[in-house]
């Protein structure tokens, strides 16, 4: 069928380098079964997978991990990335990245930095990533950066914890100067989905955020840009997961297994190839993974006859297994699946209920 | 909003480069990239410390068009490209 074979090559790539983490963050989305250090790629297998990116075409490529900076071939990846003429992202929680580290990232052509904050109160911090005195680290390497003349992007995690300081984390935003902020609520994959019932935000919270962040769009545009990702389980329409399945983004994982997105590996009845036993190209072009969720084809009622089909692609096949049992239905998050009511109804319960222990995520193996 | 006596210039950690694979040019920022036309490139590779209407009046004699249309257009690029982030003015 030709819609099951690729329109278009990649546009990006995710290289998640390495799941070892100097936090322990209890939405992190990582695997529950975390990657071992032994078992990651070795440098020489990251360069090849950069020189493939370029080879085809792809033109960004995000530095993750968990701590990208975890790796000591780093600066190594981000040279032969700008070699390449790849636009080159740190997604970084910024503890690792000194002032030595962030000059060699500078003299390597680095081309943007993500700093997460978990919340900007020291004890909020600690209690969602395990990480003592965080905030006030992250806040020199935010000014470090900024005095690099790199591009800085704040990434602010949103729980139900730490609505309350929304505003305050816009405040500093706005006082730093920064061009682009992110207010991206937790979503519910890996070690998050664990601890769903401790995280997710009140409808009446969401609606604040919302308010909160229109406002200062208002108030910052032009000069500040906010991406703002809500709890989706609260939203009337599922969200373009990775811009359709196989559509946009290749992700490698820190042994090399190759994903349309970073959670793919929950739909147990898939199996993905890994590079560079598999090149990239041929995981995208022809692996039955890459093809199985791809276009339009595959979908079921409601989204097959939905003329929203082409812009959200049914939402997130990832979700719609934890949440309906079956990866190929509706992302149940979608106000035309049957199963959302209960997915309300769930976010409601689950965020009005005290707050349970939370599991933080399993320290590096 | 961008006027005529704006200095404008790509934000930090935006870059223009040619796209080989899929031709044409595009416009590489954190998080986002954007596709672009001949005219936007034209726009963005003349971003050299000028005013917007220094800008403007440039490409008015060199394509031999009325300031006002070219002026109107220039702007209104030039205000999506930084409601988008991918440039800065002051």
């Amino acid at each position: 069928m030709a819609s099951l074979l690729p329109n278009t090559l990649p546009l990006a790539m995710l290289m998640e380098l390495t799941h070892r983490c100097p936090l322990r963050c209890a939405y992190c989305s990582n695997p529950l079964a975390l990657s071992p250090a032994s078992a990651e790629l070795p440098t020489a297998a990251w360069k090849a997978a950069l020189d493939e990116a370029a080879q085809l075409g792809m033109l960004q490529v995000h530095f993750s991990g968990g701590e990208p900076m975890a790796r000591p071939d780093l600066i190594e990846q981000v040279r032969h990335a700008t070699a390449r003429g790849l636009y080159s992202n740190l997604i970084t929680s910024g503890l690792l990245l000194d002032a030595h580290k962030l000059a060699e990232l500078v003299d390597a052509g680095l081309s943007h930095v993500q700093l997460s904050f978990q919340d900007l109160d020291e004890d909020g911090a600690q209690w969602v990533s395990g990480y003592a005195g965080g905030v006030a680290k992250k806040r020199e390497v935010a000014d470090r950066v900024l005095a690099s003349g790199l591009a800085l992007t704040l990434n602010f995690v949103m729980t139900r914890h730490n609505v309350s300081r929304l505003s305050a984390m816009l405040d500093y935003a706005e006082s730093l100067g920064v061009g682009r902020v992110e207010v991206a609520n937790t979503q519910y994959y890996g070690w998050g989905l664990k601890n769903r019932a401790a995280l997710i935000p009140t409808r009446e919270q969401l609606d604040e955020m919302n308010s909160l962040v229109a406002e200062r769009r208002a108030r910052c545009k032009g000069r500040m840009v906010i991406d703002y990702v809500i709890p989706d389980y609260y939203a009337r329409r599922p969200k373009a997961c990775m811009g359709g399945w196989g559509q946009r983004f290749i992700n490698v994982m820190p042994d090399g297994t190759i994903l349309p997105c970073h959670a793919a590996q929950t739909i147990g009845h898939l199996s993905f190839p890994r590079f560079p036993e598999s090149s990239l190209r041929a995981a995208w072009c022809e692996h039955p993974s890459f093809a199985a969720y791809r276009g339009v084809d595959w979908m079921p009622d409601p989204c097959g006859s939905c003329d929203h089909k082409e812009q959200d692609w049914g939402g997130c096949r990832c979700q719609a297994l934890a949440l309906a049992g079956d990866a190929s239905q509706t992302d149940p998050v979608c106000e035309r699946s049957p199963q959302h009511a209960q997915v309300v109804a769930l976010a409601m319960r689950e965020s009005r209920q005290p707050t349970p222990e939370l599991m933080l995520r399993q320290r590096h193996a | 909003m961008i006027a005529a006596d704006s200095v404008v210039r790509l934000a930090p950690g935006v870059r223009m480069q040619q796209d080989a694979a899929r031709g044409g040019w595009v416009l590489l920022g954190p998080e986002r990239m954007l596709v672009l036309d001949d005219i936007a490139q034209l726009v963005i590779s003349r971003l050299a410390g000028q005013s917007a209407g220094e800008l403007v009046a440039a490409l008015a004699v060199e394509f031999d068009a009325p300031v006002e249309v070219i002026g109107a257009d220039v702007l209104a690029l030039l205000n999506t490209l930084a409601d988008k982030g991918f440039v800065r003015y002051g």
